[in-house]
């Protein structure tokens, strides 16, 4: 009986232990290699981080580039994009922070995980970094604006001015502004000024309001006013101090359009700064 | 003999207590942990986002025109060094035109001596067509403390 006892105590009772422990250690190093390879931490962690990346390097282009660059994003992730800050969440979050520099505006935004995020597009266009689904993306063509400290206008608007179809003179002082509507032609508003450092800053926040306002193309073109003919509108550049020509063209000759162009003008200046 | 079997016992229960098992349990703490730890490490592109900051702050001091575009010209106006920075631990000295200026000027001031050992550092000198340069410095951690 002893003997049996002992048989039990010494091999049987072990043996059982052992098996149990093996039993319990294999299951957890299988589970821990499932978890492995299931997990998706280390994408989410890596798409926090490619897209952290990504803000900064479209704030490292050069300043004049716009961009817009297409990214396949995994639908069952959502992308939070807050300030110096990129969450990757959907089963679980990681996050990764971005430096922002102040010429540049980060739109922030918030994707839920779906089937229609599997194509977004990170963007600049002048002074905007933004990302939006590729079918959504907007017009990306945009001025860059130096934000420089430059004297403020010792300007008056007149704010009784409308715009014509003949020139219009909007602000007089230490800058000049003259506008005119043309019903024909492609549509697109035609900066015109003269070569100095403050009128191409301010037809440049003037461009960036006619965009945000309008939505229309904008060119910025410097004239040499020893060419222009006698009698021509722009000889108002003819100036050495900030003078600006603003020819709207294409657009219907009404009073909405006349008003939106007279306050787009008005931001620009606004923006630039008037004493 | 009797005395002795009972004393082989006691050791091995000993041993079976408190060394196998914890044995076992340390083995499989580690190869649970090891992998995942592994992974978590391994999305530290420290620097690459040191070559990014250095060549936004080349761009950042590039001479603009809305009309003409960039030019390789470092501007001559006044222009504020300063970026909104996060919690991610860098820290930066800009030096131009004899002036500096600093990014997380504690962090910066207390890893600057102690890289590359704890830290990595990371210089470079730009000269631009004008003939002005600017220096850029910048130290980060060898892995980053706020990737959560």
């Amino acid at each position: 009986m002893n003997k049996k006892a002992n048989i039990m105590d010494i091999v049987l009772t072990p043996t059982f232990v052992t098996i149990v422990a093996l039993g319990i250690v294999l299951l957890t190093l299988i589970n821990a290699i499932y978890g492995i390879t299931s997990s998706l931490e280390f994408e989410r962690r890596f798409y926090a981080v490619d897209t952290a990346l990504l803000l900064e390097s479209l704030m490292a282009l050069p300043k004049e580039a716009n961009v817009a660059i297409d990214y396949s994003w995994p639908i069952n992730f959502g992308l939070n994009i807050t300030a110096h800050k990129v969450r990757v969440y959907g089963g679980g979050e990681k996050e990764f922070e971005y430096t922002v520099d102040p010429l540049y505006a980060v739109l922030y935004k918030d994707f839920k995980p779906s089937k229609e995020n599997s194509e977004l597009t990170f963007y600049k266009t002048g002074n905007i970094i933004g990302i939006e689904r590729k079918k959504d993306l907007p017009d990306i063509s945009g001025y860059y604006c130096e934000r420089q400290t430059m004297p403020k206008l010792n300007a008056v608007i007149d704010y009784h001015a409308t715009i014509e179809t003949t020139p219009t003179t909007i602000m007089t002082g230490d800058a000049t502004i003259s506008a005119q509507l043309n019903p024909t032609g492609d549509k697109l508003v035609k900066i015109y000024i003269n070569p100095t450092p403050q009128s191409e800053q301010l037809a440049c926040l003037m461009a960036q309001t006619f965009k945000r306002e309008t939505g229309l193309q904008t060119a910025i073109i410097p004239v040499n006013t020893n060419f222009l003919a006698v009698g021509d509108p722009r000889l108002t550049l003819s100036t050495t101090q900030p003078a600006l020509f603003v020819l709207a063209q294409g657009l219907p000759d009404n009073a909405a359009t006349k008003a939106t162009i007279y306050r787009s003008i008005t931001q620009g200046v606004t923006l630039y700064g008037l004493e | 003999m009797a005395w002795n079997k009972k004393a082989t016992w006691t050791w091995a229960d000993t041993l079976y207590w408190f060394f196998y098992i914890p044995m076992t349990a340390a083995v499989i703490l580690t190869l649970v942990i090891i992998p995942g730890r592994m992974i978590g490490t391994k999305v530290q592109p420290v620097t690459m986002d040191a070559a990014i900051f250095e060549e936004r702050v080349v761009q950042h001091l590039k001479e603009y025109s809305p009309v003409t575009g960039s030019s390789d010209n470092m501007m001559t106006t006044n222009k504020s060094m300063q970026f909104s920075l996060s919690q991610k631990k860098f820290g930066y000295k800009i030096t131009k035109d004899g002036k500096e200026y600093y990014g997380n000027q504690k962090f910066y001031d207390i890893a600057r001596p102690l890289a590359p050992v704890k830290y990595h550092r990371f210089q470079s000198t730009k000269t631009y067509e004008n003939g002005k340069t600017v220096t850029i410095d910048q130290v980060y951690p060898k892995l980053y403390a706020k990737l959560t």
